[in-house]
């Protein structure tokens, strides 16, 4: 279920971010999603994939209105949503991992205050050059249709988004 | 009663390792070890690969400096092809290391050392951080983050993406760059430059209010090794490697890095991943010898750009004959910066850029060869042997940050020595010899090419073996 505020406020640019490794299974949740959204081609949705979140992207972070975070997450519900980031970051920044709560923090740095939300994609299992596991596919696929419900996409993407597996 | 106080790990360097501090009887300072605890194992696994894979294998060694092993090992494969690559491809290849200094060094001031030079030692751990820069000091926080991005962005814009990018290969490089990217690359620059001026003013004023620490910090005689110009210019990616003593005297010039085994030996560590090459002919104590900016701003005569050409005559006034003081990486790194911006600026006019000549073809010539560039840390060696194949039988990576072990043990015991009185370890002593180690910016990924990480743990030791105080982290 998504905030039903988003529409209202999802005003263009969009920065839709996945996060994660593509190579190591549940990891490459937040990649497969923002491959798709990518393919909409929609010119009010950016789309970034990265390794993982760096203080430089806080540049590209505060230049949108919007931002969506896709990652993985253990633990993370069956049916993924959108949770919103707020309040002031609490942790130290290390060069090799931000947080989004960092990266909002990081945005007011540029004088910009855009909203953050992130979604977590169910993750179990993490092997080298393994495929998602069946539960990360369902919440990808979750992911996908959450996605393309709140995004100011037109016309709506086709058929709905089913994983078929990677081409590495 | 003997003691070993560990301080690990040490926090914002690339990678993880822990210091431990020896004390005599008496509790003074006896020896203070810098250990690396990550086995990463390159120089074995990638034995019997084909040495044209070396460039994107041993660039994954790390995700800081690729580029520096990317160009490094590329120009290993010039060697066994028996190429000279074409002048567009060498000048495309001294570009991304330039913008792979600037990137890294901004990393290493900005986010990494910033927050105990301009906050100060004493500030509270939660806020020396670069959230605590951001609050005290919003427009170096910001440009240094805008900078940084701006180095990644020259690589992305070369080798198509910013870290590990597939570019340059042996005999050359795959593309060239756009004049549109060009021109939209150095419409960044004045304000890029402004932002390392006002970090190096701002420094400066760090230098002063602590002149004293300056002085003594890490302040000992060395030689040093690096690359340079044939003229004496700073140089990164290619030039002669040249080793000075503390006088400035040159030791050796135009080393043939195929005969670095002759003036170089490695000393492995009996706890430690992480090798300790020194110079041969002066022995393990006096052979130690330091890389990276202040060996290269001390070997060179001149940066080559204006800008930087000033701050490099007001920097070597800080020495005698060389300057010995290591507290004085920092300012390097950023008179660095400046002097790669400068350059960058250079380049990005220089239509060669657009050419699309990049390639010099050949095949397998010789069968061993050694390739050496600058790397934001130092001087790095890749060494290859290969069969007939082409395929490698040998492999051996001289890594800055590993040359600079000996001096950063030193650095550690200097600054224990001062400020450890062997009986209360205060958190401002743990941060300053955590900044000893951080003033060489040691790229611990680089240094260890091995595989997996062990737990990190603090331990006090007495003199009997008994651990008397124990904290572990992480």
């Amino acid at each position: 279920m998504h905030e039903p505020g988003l529409m209202q406020t999802a005003l263009p640019p969009v920065l839709v971010i996945g996060v994660g490794n593509d190579l190591r299974g549940d990891d490459a949740a937040g990649w497969i999603v923002a491959e798709q959204v990518a393919n909409w081609n929609h010119p009010g949705v950016r789309v970034l994939r990265v390794r993982q979140l760096l203080p430089e992207h806080s540049v590209e972070i505060a230049a949108a209105a919007t931002v969506i975070v896709v990652d993985a997450a253990v633990g993370g519900s069956d049916t993924p949503t959108l949770q919103s980031v707020s309040g002031p970051a609490s942790e130290a920044l290390l060069s090799h991992s931000t947080s989004p709560s960092a990266l909002l923090a990081l945005g007011r740095l540029h004088d910009r205050t855009p909203a953050i939300w992130t979604i977590g994609i169910p993750a179990e299992a993490f092997e080298f050059g393994a495929s998602p596991s069946p539960r990360c596919i369902a919440g990808i696929e979750a992911a996908v249709r959450l996605l393309a419900g709140i995004l100011p996409v037109h016309p709506p993407p086709g058929a709905a988004f089913a994983f078929t597996g990677r081409n590495h | 009663m003997s003691k070993t106080i560990t301080i690990e790990p040490v926090t914002r360097i690339e990678g993880h390792a822990k210091i431990t501090l020896h004390l005599d009887d008496a509790g003074k300072i006896a020896d203070a070890r810098f250990h690396v605890a990550e086995f990463r194992g390159f120089e074995k696994f990638c034995e019997g690969r084909p040495f044209a894979e070396m460039p994107g294998l041993t660039s994954r060694i790390c995700g800081i400096c690729p580029i520096s092993h990317l160009l490094a090992s590329a120009k290993t494969g010039d060697a066994l092809l028996a190429v000279t690559i074409p002048p567009a491809a060498a000048k495309l290849r001294r570009l991304m290391n330039l913008a792979q200094i600037v990137q890294s060094h901004a990393l290493s001031f900005f986010h990494l050392s910033a927050p105990d030079l301009l906050l100060g030692w004493e500030t509270p751990a939660e806020k020396r951080n670069l959230f605590g820069l951001i609050e005290a000091e919003p427009e170096i926080a910001r440009g240094g983050i805008r900078l940084r991005q701006f180095g990644q962005q020259v690589i992305e814009a070369l080798g198509g993406k910013k870290i590990h990018p597939a570019w340059a290969v042996p005999g050359g490089v795959r593309e060239g760059l756009s004049k549109e990217a060009s021109t939209a690359l150095a419409a960044e620059l004045p304000e890029r430059i402004a932002t390392v001026q006002t970090a190096i003013g701002r420094l400066k004023r760090v230098l002063d209010e602590q002149a004293d620490e300056v002085e003594q910090f890490g302040a000992f005689p060395s030689l040093f090794l690096g690359l340079v110009a044939p003229d004496g210019t700073w140089e990164c990616y290619d030039g002669d490697l040249r080793l000075i003593d503390g006088s400035g005297t040159v030791l050796v010039k135009n080393i043939d890095p195929l005969q670095y085994a002759d003036h170089f030996a490695e000393r492995v560590e009996p706890d430690s991943y992480l090798k300790s090459p020194y110079y041969r002919a002066k022995g393990l104590v006096d052979g130690m010898y330091r890389v990276g900016p202040l060996a290269r701003l001390n070997i060179c005569e001149r940066m080559g750009t204006p800008l930087a050409d000033a701050e490099h005559r007001e920097f070597r006034q800080r020495g005698s004959s060389t300057v010995q003081s290591s507290f004085l990486y920092h300012h390097a790194r950023l008179i660095e910066i400046l002097g790669g911006l400068e350059r960058i600026g250079e380049l990005l006019n220089d239509p060669d850029l657009q050419s699309t000549d990049l390639r010099a073809e050949a095949g397998v010539n010789r069968r061993e060869a050694v390739g050496v560039s600058e790397a934001p840390r130092g001087t790095l060696f890749h060494h290859y042997r290969i069969g007939g194949d082409g395929k490698l039988t040998y492999v051996n990576l001289l890594i800055a940050t590993g040359q600079n072990n000996l001096a950063m043990n030193r650095t550690v015991a200097g600054l224990a020595r001062r400020h450890l009185d062997g009986k209360t370890i205060t958190e401002p002593l743990l941060n300053r010899i955590e900044a000893g180690i951080r003033a060489f910016d040691p790229c611990l990924s680089c240094s260890t090419h091995a595989l997996g990480q062990m737990p990190l743990l603090v331990q006090l030791v007495d003199a009997q073996g008994q651990v008397v105080d124990e904290r572990r982290r992480g």
